[in-house]
């Protein structure tokens, strides 16, 4: 049986489970790193233990903090067929069906959401408390990151394959909405302190001189960003973009200064 | 700078943009190989912070976009990050005294986009070279032995380490050379304020692009114009 410690250790692998990823197995071998503390509690070593780890180093992909989820669900699930309460094959069956639906959660509210939030609260904190900021961009996503991987390997090791039900009461997809647009807002503050941090000096700090040079000044930004945003959705390439905009910019710079 | 000044720099620049570029894939995922903070630590390093605080914004906002979905594998933010840095705090320096640190970072992305491809070879070749640890692991079961799959699963990490900073070393030592070049001897040069503004507008396009959502634009306007209005009021 799963002795004290074990989770933890699970926890542990989790951290590593790309360590190997490879483009036919990707977090497969990973996976199987991950869950063989777990598995050699569970059948106590010897060929039931052995052929829970091949099962567990097959092909598997999803999110890899969704994986503690799937870990989680895992370690129940071959406790469940230890005692043969359930097919030896069930966990595998189960990592199938949920890996690509957590994998499309994981990487639209981390990924897609949380990671330029946290990034454009730190770049707004840089801009007024310098290296801070980049303390603030790593405690915010971590904060969410770490709490939720440990609380989704232990319902996942509680609940089974019922850790689903546990992930889609978490609402992820709403939250990722409240924190794009929260990201929007946050970015048009950082537009609009940047605009200003340049319009002081051009103005010589005066209020009716930074106004005159200020306002056209952001206007000027949310229509470059508005342009090049579209430019970006019909499938501009970051780096293209650097290039567009850069190369023109600095010969212009040669030229008239 | 002297030859072994740089070299120096290049060394010490590629081995911990490798140790932080495990944390992209291989380990952790706890964000410390984002360029938000790769770059500030890099900055740190070379002894110009200000230049990799800068670099850290405009290239975490600039690349937030471009996510590890399925197979897809994205630039190497970390190694593109790193170089950013390295190769403004360099030139930085040669301008002596230096210039403001923001305005080198535009050039130094020119100058390190195309390595960019580099890095991203580099990270597919350590994700193919993985391969084998997969193909070991099945041996060891065909013969109807249990692998040590943690001792192996752990040895992608010298493989990610490697691959990233020979990559990193590879490419910093010319991008060194030519920036010194370059700025030897020009200060604070106001050509490159466009650039820098065009980089400013660049970054956040491509944020509010990557958190595009319904309205998205309209509250990034919203709250840029209620920024404005505060900032104004308090000038």
């Amino acid at each position: 049986m799963r002795g004290r410690g074990t989770l933890a250790r699970v926890l542990w692998g989790s951290f590593f489970i790309q360590s190997s990823w490879s483009f036919t197995r990707m977090q497969g071998i990973g996976f199987g790193a991950a869950v063989s503390p777990a598995l050699e509690d569970i059948y106590d070593g010897g060929e039931a233990c052995r052929d829970a780890l091949k099962r567990h180093s097959a092909y598997y992909n999803s999110h890899p903090y969704m994986g503690c989820a799937v870990l989680g669900a895992s370690v129940r699930l071959e406790e469940m067929a230890s005692l043969g309460e359930c097919a030896p094959g069930a966990a595998t069956e189960f990592k199938k069906k949920v890996m690509g639906v957590f994998g499309a959660l994981g990487d639209e509210f981390f990924w897609g959401s949380l990671r330029p939030f946290a990034a454009a609260l730190g770049a707004l904190a840089v801009f007024s408390s310098g290296v801070w900021g980049v303390a603030l961009f790593l405690g915010v996503f971590n904060a969410v990151h770490l709490r939720m991987r440990c609380s989704m390997l232990a319902k996942g090791a509680e609940l089974g394959e019922g850790v689903a039900g546990y992930v889609s009461s978490l609402a992820l997809p709403r939250w990722s909405e409240r924190l794009r647009a929260a990201a929007c807002a946050a970015l048009g503050v950082l537009a609009a302190l940047a605009v200003f941090a340049a319009a002081r000096p051009a103005a010589d700090g005066h209020g009716a001189g930074v106004a005159l040079v200020f306002v056209p000044g952001l206007a000027a930004l949310g229509i470059a960003v508005f342009l090049l945003g579209a430019l970006m959705k019909k499938g501009m390439s970051p780096t293209s973009a650097a290039y567009l905009v850069l190369v023109p910019l600095i010969v212009y710079g040669v030229i008239a200064y | 700078m002297t030859h072994g000044a740089i070299l120096a720099d290049a060394v010490r620049v590629s081995i911990l943009g490798g140790l932080l570029s495990l944390d992209r894939t291989a380990a952790f995922q706890s964000m410390v190989s984002r360029p938000m903070v790769t770059a500030p630590v890099i900055g740190l390093v070379m002894g110009n912070i200000a230049c990799g605080l800068v670099a850290g914004i405009t290239l975490e906002l600039l690349l937030s976009g471009d996510l590890p979905v399925g197979g897809h594998v994205p630039l190497h933010e970390t190694s593109i990050a790193a170089a950013v840095t390295a190769v403004a705090a360099i030139a930085l320096e040669a301008a002596a005294p230096a210039g403001k640190a923001a305005l080198a970072v535009a050039p130094a992305l020119l100058l390190v986009l195309p390595a960019a491809v580099l890095y991203r070879y580099a990270d597919k070749a350590a994700r193919g070279f993985n391969e084998r640890i997969a193909l070991a692991a099945d041996r060891a079961f065909e013969r109807g032995r249990a692998p040590r799959l943690r001792a192996r699963n752990l040895t992608g990490l010298a493989v990610f380490f490697l691959t990233a900073s020979a990559a990193l070393f590879a490419t910093l030592l010319p991008m060194m050379y030519a920036a010194q070049a370059v700025a030897a001897g020009r200060m604070e040069p106001r050509w490159l304020h466009p650039a820098l503004a065009g980089l400013v507008v660049l970054a956040l396009a491509s944020a509010v692009r990557a958190v595009e959502t319904r309205g998205g634009l309209l509250i990034f306007s919203a709250s840029g114009a209620a920024a404005a209005i505060g900032l104004m009021a308090v000038t």
